[in-house]
Formats: structure tokens, C-alpha cells, sequence
């Protein structure tokens, strides 16, 4: 599972660790964190303290800090969870602008809103969207729809560790739509008796939600419910998509169903043999091993393209992404020998 | 190839294409002013290709380049997940520095990343920057040896070493009729007290191996070996080779 949301989990220690990789990527003291799609702001992380900072591109020096948000924490290693300020926490967090630009979702488990009809000064102005908190109304819905006490979420075991925690999975096309997944422990903690991991009465792992942004709820679409149900703990085969894996996010009013990585790598392959055999047929003996040797070089070149599609999604589900990675670059390589045997000889 | 499949991909999203395409040239028309992060003094930001507009870029927040893997004409280097992803299945990459591109990725089962328990990497380039010979640490020894030919900017060969040497090493091992390592290796490599580098380039012509493999770095007794032998880098193929069993006795598995 790819852990690139704030885990309200993580210990002293692993924020130090992690502050350290932050801050070793840069001497000056900031690191960049997002660029707006329009290129207008980027998004800072000043290495000396966690505060996110809002940096517009033509005047850098009217940046401003994204308020502070209080957050379920563990600041303190204790067995029980507090609230702390986001800006106090040392892991780099990783933020997502919606394409519109209006809502900014940083890992942290916040959900940031600008403001409606800015005036030209307003025009970086950024708020928490969700007074009670972006975490807190998302598990709400969570042990709704589960029916599952909210007490029962992320209890911390007997040495102070606990799970409970929102992972960003996409922006739907219209912005309408963050796709985020929760993951945490459910029920009270069952320490083993002779070492081994903490047992719990069941837990959540990357189960799927939408916020409507222009509703300003959670919701589910059967997408979703469906994905949700095909979920489970089941080890699966190294490197295959993991179930119930969702990529992108619904726009709304155009809602459909997850098509299967698997299906679709299996489709792009099928027709990738078909030209290729096609293509190499005719051609003479130097021609057939200029060609075959032209396909050695992209299938390197597809699991490339593959692990760097699956890094840049940012999604929890890595697999699945990687296995969408190597389905776009059959797909494309089919349209090329396509045009290639379409082309006049 | 790369740069086609980037483009290409956006097809895949059509409702976002056009949002995405002005997105994604806007990003890259301010991308040379918009970053403020300054290079460390031990390794250099790394901007990846394919950025969702409006997500972070995974190459520049979660990866690091070394210094000390920079090639000698400083245009390419190594990258590895930091240890923010470690948790992650990232990959190693070979990437072209100016501009900015990824070359291939590092054909592994067990790719580097920043903090790996009993990791860690070295990175042998040729006096002409076109051959990168890449070993990576293991427990006991190295655990994989990787081949990259350069040319132009452009990757010309790979050769997964390890493999290779693996192979030559294999009949002794199946003759000694040793207990594996493990369920995935038959032997692991196992570094020796003198540290002489196992693999090291001569020019960008050769490969000269001289490696040492157990099926059990905890005992005496099980089988050892050591292969001597030439790869020549240009035909891809070993030249000279020479396995010598250091110990082992049979025993059924």
C-alpha cells in the first residue's frame, strides 16, 4: 500500500526521520511541494517548522502560510491520541490542487478551500473547507456507512502505535470529486501474548469515498460500493493489481464502472500480438530481426513508462497503477505499428 | 521513446485532455522559475516527467540523486526512492540530468531505496561516461550487479550482471547438491575480508568478475564458490570464465 498520505499514526521518531529526508533535499530551506496546474502558486514546505506556504509565482514575496489545522495526533508516543497543529508536524506532507484550483487536499488529512468570489488581494486565500475537520467528517461517514462506532477507530495499542488514516487517490476531471481512501483499525486492541503484531477486531484498508465538493459531502457511487466489497486482506501474487483498486475519480454526472487493469492490459497485449505478427510477416529475414529487435527495446521501455505512470499517479494502489502504466504504453505502441502497416509500402 | 508515450497518454483521459495538455505546458513553462529547492550538498533535485497537473512531482519530493553517481561528463545519474516512499514498490532509475529525463529503470528484484536495511549501492561509470556499472549491497555481499550503455543520451543495452554470473556459477552449485539459500536464490553472493570490488570496468570494454558465492554465509561447511571471468561489454557475452569450488559436500534436499 503506498503510504503517501500523513499517517496520524507516526511516531516522534519516524517525524524526525522523516523531516530529515524532507530537509536533505534542499539547503535553502524550503522544498517545493506542488505547483498550481495553472503555474499561478506552488505550495512550500519550509524545512524548520511544518507549515505549508502559498507562494504566488509573479510576486513570490506576498507568500502566506495555509492556517493550521488541529489533527488527531501522537505526538507523544502515549496510548492515547490528541490533538495537535498541523504546521508542528515534521513529515513532508503531500498536497494536491484540484484542476479548477479551488480546493488544495494536503495528506495531513486536510481539506482546504478558497475563497468564493475572491477580490484580487483574496485571490491566494485558502481556508479549511470542513469546520470540524476534513478527517474527522470522512471516518464520521465511514463508520456510517459501515456501522461502526466512531470510538472504535485507530485505538492505539499498548505501545502508542495506532492506524488510522486518509490516503488521496485522484481529483475527478471536473474537480466536483475528491477519491480518498481510509485505512485504520476497528475495535479495541488485542496485544499478543508473546510478542508479534497487535490483533484488532477487524480494520479498513483503503476503503473508498468521494467528497462532493459541490455538495460539500461524502457520498459513494456504485463504482465505489463495488470496489469497497471486492477488498480484502488475502495475500496476493507479487506485483498484481490488488483488488478492488480505483484509479480515477468520477465526474459527476458521468459515473461508470472501474474497467479491470487486467482486463485492459490483456485487451492492449491481444492486439499487440495480432499487428506485431502482421507486421512481421512480410518482411524479409534483416527486416524481421530489426523489428524484433525494435520490440526488445520497448518492452524495456513499456516497464519504465510503467513505474514512472505508477509513481506520478500517487495512488494507493500501486499495482494496479503500474499494471494501468504497461496497458497505456501497449496501447500506444499498437498505434504506431498500426500506422506503420497502414502506411503506404 | 519515453517522451511519445507521455504525450500519448493523455488520450486515455479524454474528458481532461485539453485541461490537462494547457496544464501540463503551463507547469512546464514555469517550472524553471518555479522551483526554489536548491540542490544538497550531497545530491541534486530530480524533476520527473508525466506530473498530474496539480499533483507533486514523485521524482522531485520522494526521490534522491547522489552526487556520487553523477557520470564523469555530469550528464547522467542514478535515482532511488528516499525514505519517505521506501514503504513504497519504487523503482531505480538511470536518468539523464540536462534536460531532465528518465533512461530506463534499473532491472531488479530488489531495488535500492534510501535507509534500506543492509543496503546500499556504488556506481562505477567508465572514463567516457557510456558504460554505468551499478552494484548493489546486500546482507552478505552484493546482491545484484547491473549494465548500462549510454550513447548519444540514449540507452543502448542492459545486462542484468547478476544474472549472468549467477549462471555461470549454477552448474557447481547443482553438481555440489547443496541446500538453497532460500526459496527464491540457490546462493547469494558473500563479500570477502580483502573487499576487493567483485565486478569493476576496465574502460568501456570489459567486465572483470571475480566473485564469491555461498549457499550459506552462516556456515563453513556449505557450498562455496568463486568465478573468475571476462565480460565483454560490446557482444554481450562472457569470454573468459573459471568456477572453483572453495568447499560444499553433498547432501540431500
Amino acid at each position: 500500500m503506498r503510504g503517501k498520505s500523513f499517517c496520524t499514526a507516526t511516531l516522534v521518531t519516524a517525524a524526525l526521520v522523516m523531516a530529515y529526508g524532507a530537509a536533505a533535499k534542499t539547503k535553502s530551506g524550503t522544498s517545493v511541494l506542488v505547483t498550481a496546474p495553472s503555474g499561478d502558486f506552488r505550495l512550500e514546505l519550509a524545512s524548520d517548522s511544518g507549515a505549508i506556504w502559498l507562494v504566488p509565482t509573479k510576486n513570490p514575496s506576498a507568500r502566506a502560510a495555509l492556517p493550521p489545522v488541529e489533527i488527531e495526533g501522537n505526538e507523544s508516543a502515549s496510548n492515547r491520541t490528541e490533538k495537535v497543529s498541523s504546521d508542528t508536524l515534521g513529515s513532508s506532507p503531500r498536497c494536491f490542487i484540484s484542476l479548477d484550483e479551488r480546493w488544495i487536499f494536503v495528506s495531513r488529512g486536510i481539506l482546504y478551500r478558497r475563497l468564493d468570489n475572491p477580490t484580487s488581494s483574496e485571490r491566494f486565500n485558502y481556508q479549511p473547507a470542513i469546520a470540524d475537520g476534513f478527517d474527522e467528517v470522512a471516518w464520521r461517514f465511514f463508520c456510517r456507512e459501515r456501522n461502526v462506532s466512531e470510538d472504535a477507530i485507530g485505538i492505539p495499542n499498548q505501545y502508542g502505535t495506532w492506524e488510522k488514516t486518509i490516503q488521496f487517490c485522484a481529483w475527478s476531471p471536473d474537480s466536483a470529486r475528491l477519491l480518498v481512501a481510509l485505512s485504520g483499525t476497528i475495535g479495541k486492541p488485542k496485544g499478543p501474548a508473546e510478542g508479534g503484531p497487535t490483533q484488532y477486531e477487524s480494520s479498513a484498508s483503503a476503503w473508498m469515498c468521494y467528497f462532493n465538493t459541490r455538495t460539500g459531502a461524502f457520498e459513494q457511487t456504485d463504482r465505489l460500493r463495488k470496489a469497497n466489497s471486492e477488498q480484502g486482506n488475502s495475500i496476493l501474487p507479487e506485483l498484481a493489481a490488488e483488488p478492488g483498486a480505483v484509479l480515477s475519480a468520477e465526474a459527476v454526472g458521468q459515473e461508470s464502472v472501474e474497467i479491470s487493469v487486467n482486463d485492459r492490459l490483456n485487451k492492449a497485449d491481444a492486439e499487440l500480438n495480432d499487428v506485431y505478427r502482421r507486421l512481421l510477416k512480410p518482411l524479409s529475414p534483416a527486416r524481421k530481426i530489426q523489428l524484433q529487435n525494435e520490440q526488445r527495446a520497448w518492452l524495456k521501455d513499456r516497464d519504465t513508462f510503467a513505474a514512472i505512470h505508477a509513481n506520478q499517479s500517487w495512488s494507493p494502489f500501486p499495482n494496479a497503477s503500474r499494471i494501468e502504466g504497461l496497458a497505456i504504453a501497449t496501447e500506444i505502441r499498437v498505434a504506431e505499428l498500426g500506422k506503420r502497416m497502414a502506411a503506404p509500402k | 521513446m519515453l517522451e511519445p508515450f507521455l504525450l500519448g497518454s493523455l488520450s486515455y483521459y479524454p474528458t481532461a485532455k485539453l485541461c490537462l495538455l494547457a496544464g501540463a505546458l503551463l507547469l512546464a513553462a514555469v517550472v524553471g522559475t518555479a522551483n526554489c529547492a536548491e540542490d544538497s550538498e550531497d545530491t541534486i533535485i530530480f524533476h520527473g516527467p508525466a506530473v498530474h497537473p496539480g499533483y507533486p512531482d514523485a521524482f522531485s519530493t520522494d526521490y534522491i540523486l547522489p552526487k556520487d553517481t553523477v557520470s564523469p561528463d555530469g550528464k547522467y545519474g542514478l535515482i532511488f526512492p528516499d525514505r519517505e516512499l521506501s514503504d513504497n514498490p519504487g523503482r531505480d532509475f538511470i536518468v539523464a540530468l540536462d534536460p531532465p529525463r528518465i533512461l530506463t529503470l534499473l532491472e531488479t528484484d530488489e531495488p535500492e531505496f534510501e535507509g534500506m536495511s543492509h543496503g546500499g549501492y556504488s556506481l562505477e561509470w567508465s572514463g567516457d561516461s557510456s558504460v554505468a556499472l551499478v552494484t548493489l549491497a546486500g546482507k552478505w555481499g552484493p546482491r545484484d550487479f547491473l549494465l548500462i550503455e549510454l550513447q548519444n543520451g540514449k540507452v543502448t543495452g542492459t545486462t542484468q550482471l547478476g544474472a549472468k554470473i549467477r549462471q555461470l556459477l549454477e552448474p557447481d552449485y547443482q553438481n555440489a547438491k547443496a541446500a538453497p539459500y532460500n526459496d527464491y536464490y540457490h546462493f547469494i553472493f558473500e563479500n570477502q575480508e580483502s573487499e576487493t570490488p567483485f565486478c569493476t570496468l576496465e574502460k568501456s570494454a570489459l567486465v572483470r568478475i571475480d566473485a564469491f558465492a555461498t549457499s550459506d554465509p552462516k556456515s563453513s561447511g556449505e557450498w562455496r564458490a568463486r568465478v573468475r571471468a571476462v565480460w565483454d561489454i560490446r557482444n554481450a557475452k562472457v569470454t573468459r570464465q573459471q568456477v572453483t569450488r572453495l568447499s560444499g559436500r553433498k547432501r540431500s534436499r
